[in-house]
Order: C-alpha cells, then sequence, then structure tokens
C-alpha cells in the first residue's frame, strides 16, 4: 500500500506547485513508483511546471466520474521512468468533488504506487478539504514571511480537526519545508530564520530551499528544477526526496550567503 | 535600555517573530473548538424536549492548566 502526501500552504504562491513536482520527480529518481496529482481543480498548473500540457487528454474529473479507467488518465513522465501525472480538471468546478469519489480515486492510487503526492489548492476551503482528507502525511510549503506562516499554521489546524487520520485519533505526520529563502537577509535579521519559523509553527523540518533564479527558468521551459545540477534549489529539493524515501541526509547551511570566489566574481563580469 | 537605544531600529525578522507568536496563538485560541456552534444547536435540541429555553450561552475559560467549557442553559420563565 501506497504513502500519501499531501502538499499544502494555506497562502498561494509560495511554491507548493513547484515543490510537489520536484519531490515527485525526486522521489522518482530514487526509485519509488510515484503519482502526482493536480487537486486544484480549475486552475490546473502542474502540467505547465512538469512539462506536459500538450499531453494532458483526461484528467481526474473524468476517473472519478468513472467515464475513463485510471490508466487512461495517467500520464508517464518522460524524464524518470517512475513518475506518472493525473491532471486536474480545468473546466469543472470544485463542486465535482465528493469525498467518496476522492476516496475511491486515493485507495486506487494506493494500490498502483508507492508515494502518491497530492497538489492540494491554496485556502482552506472545501477543495482543500479533500485534498488533505486522505493524507498519511502533509507537507506543509512555507515563505520566511509573516502571512504565509499565519496561513500555514491555519491550515494545519484543519487538518488535525478535518483528516480521516484525526477523525480515527490518529496522529497525521506534518513536515515543513521552507522555500524562498534568502541567506543575506537571514544573516542581517531581515527575514525570519528557520529556527524561528520552527519555533513558531511547532512542527518537524523536511528541508530549506533557497531563493533561485533557476526556479523561474524551469518554469518556463517546463523542466523542474531537480533536473538542473547547477541549481542550489534543485539540490535542495534531491535532499529532500532522499529524506522522503528514509535516506538521512543532515541540512545544508543555506542560510550563509555562499562566498564568491575571486574566479567566478570575474566570470560573472563577462558573462 | 541604553541612552540612544531608541536610535537602534530592532531588526525585521525579529519584529516579524514577536507579531507572528501574538496573531497565532489568538488565531489558534479562537479555533480550538470549531465545533461550537454545532454543539450549541444540538444542545438546544435535547433540552427543548423537555423544557422550553430561551439560551444557551457556552464560554471557553482557561482555569490554570484546564480548559473548561462553562455552559448555561437559559431557561423560559415557568408559568405560576
Amino acid at each position: 500500500m501506497g504513502i500519501v502526501f499531501s502538499i499544502i500552504s494555506g497562502k498561494g504562491g509560495v511554491g507548493k506547485t513547484t515543490t510537489s513536482a520536484n519531490l515527485a520527480i525526486g522521489t522518482s529518481l530514487e526509485g519509488k513508483k510515484t503519482v502526482v496529482v493536480d487537486f486544484d481543480i480549475g486552475q490546473r498548473n502542474l502540467d505547465m511546471i512538469l512539462g506536459l500540457e500538450n499531453r494532458v487528454v483526461y484528467d481526474i474529473t473524468h476517473v472519478m466520474e468513472g467515464d475513463v479507467k485510471l490508466n487512461q488518465a495517467l500520464i508517464p513522465f518522460k524524464k524518470s521512468k517512475n513518475l506518472y501525472f493525473l491532471a486536474a480538471s480545468q473546466t469543472k468546478d470544485k463542486s465535482v468533488l465528493s469525498k467518496e469519489k476522492v476516496g475511491r480515486l486515493i485507495e486506487e492510487l494506493k494500490k498502483e504506487f508507492d508515494y502518491v503526492f497530492i497538489d492540494a489548492p491554496a485556502g482552506i476551503e472545501s477543495g482543500f478539504e479533500h485534498a488533505v482528507h486522505f493524507a498519511d502525511a502533509v507537507i506543509v510549503v512555507v515563505n520566511p514571511e509573516v502571512s504565509s506562516i499565519r496561513d500555514a499554521d491555519r491550515a494545519i489546524g484543519i487538518v488535525d480537526a478535518k483528516s480521516k487520520k484525526s477523525e480515527e485519533g490518529k496522529r497525521v505526520a506534518k513536515y515543513l519545508i521552507i522555500n524562498r529563502i534568502d541567506p543575506e537577509l537571514v544573516q542581517k535579521g531581515e527575514m525570519l530564520s528557520s529556527d524561528d519559523i520552527l519555533d513558531i509553527l511547532e512542527i518537524d523540518l523536511l528541508g530549506k530551499v533557497p531563493e533561485d533564479q533557476f526556479i523561474i527558468e524551469a518554469s518556463n521551459t517546463g523542466h523542474p528544477v531537480i533536473l538542473n545540477e547547477k541549481s542550489e534549489a534543485g539540490k535542495a529539493f534531491k535532499r529532500i526526496s532522499k529524506r522522503l524515501c528514509g535516506e538521512e541526509v543532515p541540512f545544508e547551511d543555506v542560510e550563509t550567503p555562499k562566498k564568491t570566489g575571486l574566479f567566478k566574481s570575474i566570470k560573472k563580469i563577462f558573462s | 535600555m541604553s541612552l540612544f537605544g531608541f536610535l537602534k531600529k530592532k531588526k525585521s525578522a525579529k519584529r516579524a517573530k514577536d507579531r507572528l507568536s501574538v496573531a497565532i496563538a489568538l488565531d489558534r485560541d479562537s479555533n480550538v473548538y470549531p465545533y461550537l456552534d454545532q454543539m450549541k444547536q444540538e444542545i438546544m435540541q435535547i433540552v427543548q424536549k423537555y423544557s422550553k429555553i430561551k439560551d444557551v450561552r457556552i464560554n471557553k475559560e482557561k482555569l490554570e492548566d484546564q480548559d473548561v467549557l462553562d455552559i448555561e442553559i437559559v431557561l423560559e420563565e415557568s408559568r405560576g
């Protein structure tokens, strides 16, 4: 039976979809049979991030309504043979989701895959509740910024109150990813440090991802940053993926600015 | 405090942490019992089976390290 991870954030625009895409690729490259599902009904985006927007024929709604079989809607991600993608519906609204239908879909996915990643919608409305209800663990993505952290805390509260595991009296595991860390600002005391954020949210740290210009390039091209060996964010997602696969990977210090060597400085002048 | 302490502005990350800690503590406090409205309705339904009811008031209190729900059921004045 597979494990279900829901990726949540509360606030939108903090890098939830990017995180979903990269962790799904990362764990699949570690050998786990992985599926990543876009649960943001009406605002499909994961297909773009994965570079699969032209491959979508059937989506999650078609499967839940029984129009097509699951296998017909799963799209293989060619750059990693263990990864499949299930798109969100772009046309229908999120009222198509019901707890029973979502439950049935997730049961089916758990039978076929080791890891099921659910890219939850932003906010804490019904779409969000459906996306976290069946989670074994939630991965909370925040930016080191007040509104993101506050909204994340509300979202965590809803997971604790409404998920199936909580209803059964069990504990849902919760892990934190701090995304878009600017090391120079942290050093100057002008950005919340990861220790500050952990103090406030009181959940376990899964990883720290530095701000990285390659992220934009990756979404522009549909070639996720974890596949770019030069990218610091890509390396961070790789470390997180290994942790999710049970490997003990020490936390890198992404909060101290990298020293720029003389050679690099000279190169910068000519680039 | 040093004489020129007021010239040194507190770093903004420290202020963010202080403000967030307070805001989140308040948020959490007001969301501890998300079922409160529904519970109130149900209590009213039950009591109404036996007696005419005017109102149900629920107060959240903290007594030392215990959370207490203080439920007050106000009945209609009985005849006679």
